[in-house]
């Protein structure tokens, strides 16, 4: 091929690929530029998180601490993980529930930080982690892969497949083969997994 | 001794009498008095107020509301929610906090705390004696955090309450059918603003708490239906549980590490 028709190659595709359709932008369907959320509704998917809530006292116990961002009890919901769990001046309830080892839930993730528009959608899921994990087992750096959840892991839906199992005054759930103690964090439930209570 | 005296009024003739004179030649420039930064008016109704509400020995109150939540990306979306609060002073309380995607109740009857989430099967409780006040502190470490805890706090001088650091009177206002004075605060990390019905039962009718820690300023609004001569069930307090209703543990450092203790195998 000649110098000549190669730039006349080059041309045409050049040509070409003006005239194909620019690559639609990302940021989500429907119309939505933002990060993550469609146009209009309240899909925030993937991992939108609270960052502040307005305060509900003006004076509290420890004397009026409310977190710098990410506390969310306005309404009383879950709290965010990662970004900011509930900040008092003591930080009692800083529990670390970034446990990112995947629990396949399902279900309605429930107000709360990124789960609050979630409602099931799949776009935007484990609130607990901000990423999404559904669906996908994450490898442990164990040498074993497994599907089965580490006991300490933390999720803030109660999984499916779940029959209650009283024991020692409190009810514990065993789904699919995993025994989670569900726990009261302010006033939502978080689901621990735990070993097998006896 | 008489000497001294009629030295000392000598002397202070002297002075007196110079003084004016002082005055009079002092080229007096014009000062500019900054105006306390908490008006002394605005603090003085704050402090009526919180006074009567601890005069009142049972209310119980409907509160309408609304809270701001701000998303990472700086957008914010506002919840409506309803909180009705019973009390009955020192030590008992009865409170239902729902919302857009919550319904919770509370319940103290001065020996055992409870929280009944509503949308599930669950319930946890601890035990606690206490005044009211005390047991809001309390129950923090549970990440328990009921909302306008100012109606408890405000007037006790055992409660903790922070001083507003700026305080003005902002005028007249009526909110919904009730004659209000208006006056705004300042508060370390907060903005409030607070609506006090004229008159004998100086009740906050309205409150906005602005949370300045966050630059989209988060805002929570309640206005407040005060009905102060209840008929109060005792057993209002007390909870009962349903037949769903299922016990579990708040989670504390300790709850966790006793649930994920490794357990001996079944026999």
């Amino acid at each position: 091929m000649n110098m000549k028709q190669k730039s006349i190659i080059l041309l045409v595709g050049a040509a070409f690929m003006a005239a194909s359709p620019v690559l639609a932008r990302g940021g989500g369907g429907g119309g939505g530029g933002r990060g993550g959320g469609g146009g209009g509704g309240f899909d925030r998917g993937g991992g939108g998180g609270n960052r502040a809530s307005a305060q509900t006292s003006v004076n509290r116990g420890n004397a009026g601490n409310y977190n710098k961002g990410g506390y969310n009890g306005g309404g009383n919901g879950n709290r965010p993980n990662g970004g900011g769990a509930h900040n008092n001046g003591n930080n009692y309830n800083n529990v670390n529930v970034n446990h990112n080892t995947n629990v396949n839930v399902s279900g309605n993730n429930r107000y709360g930080g990124g789960g609050y528009y979630n409602n099931g959608y799949h776009g935007g899921c484990c609130y607990n982690d901000g990423i999404g994990y559904v669906g996908r087992a994450m490898v442990t750096t164990a040498a074993v892969v497994t599907t089965a959840a580490v006991v300490g892991s933390i999720v803030n839906t109660q999984p499916s497949g779940c029959t209650n199992q009283p024991y020692n005054g409190y009810v514990y759930l065993y789904c699919n083969g995993t025994w989670y103690q569900p726990m009261a964090q302010g006033s939502s439930t978080q689901y621990v997994v735990v070993n097998a209570p006896y | 001794m008489k000497r001294m005296h009629a030295a000392l009024l000598g002397s202070l003739s002297l002075v007196m009498l110079a003084l004016p004179v002082q005055a009079a030649t002092a080229a007096a420039p014009a000062k500019t008095v900054a105006a306390p930064a908490v008006d002394p008016a605005a603090t003085a109704a704050l402090n009526r107020m919180g006074a009567y509400l601890r005069t009142l020995k049972e209310f119980d109150v409907t509160v309408y509301s609304t809270t701001e939540d701000v998303l990472d990306s700086g957008q914010k979306i506002m919840t409506n929610n309803q909180v009705h609060y019973v009390l009955k002073a020192p030590n008992m309380l009865a409170a239902t906090v729902s919302g857009d995607k919550i319904k919770r109740h509370y319940y103290y009857d001065g020996k055992t705390f409870t929280v009944r989430n509503n949308q599930n099967d669950f319930y946890a409780q601890v035990p606690f004696t206490g005044t009211i006040a005390q047991l809001l502190t309390e129950v923090e470490k549970y990440g328990v955090d009921l909302p306008l805890q100012d109606l408890f706090r405000w007037g006790d001088p055992t409660a903790v309450t922070g001083k507003p650091t700026e305080g003005i009177a902002i005028g007249d206002s009526k909110v919904v059918d009730w004659d209000t004075d208006h006056y705004a605060f300042r508060q370390g990390d907060v903005d409030f603003q607070v609506w006090i019905e004229k008159g004998d039962k100086p009740l906050p009718r309205k409150l906005v708490i602005n949370n300045l820690a966050d630059p989209a300023q988060p805002q929570y609004t309640a206005v407040m239906n005060w009905n102060l001569d209840p008929k109060i069930d005792p057993a209002v307090f007390t909870f009962t549980p349903d037949a769903n209703a299922k016990r579990i543990p708040f989670m504390t450092p300790e709850a966790l590490a006793a649930a994920t203790a490794a357990k001996k195998p079944a026999k």
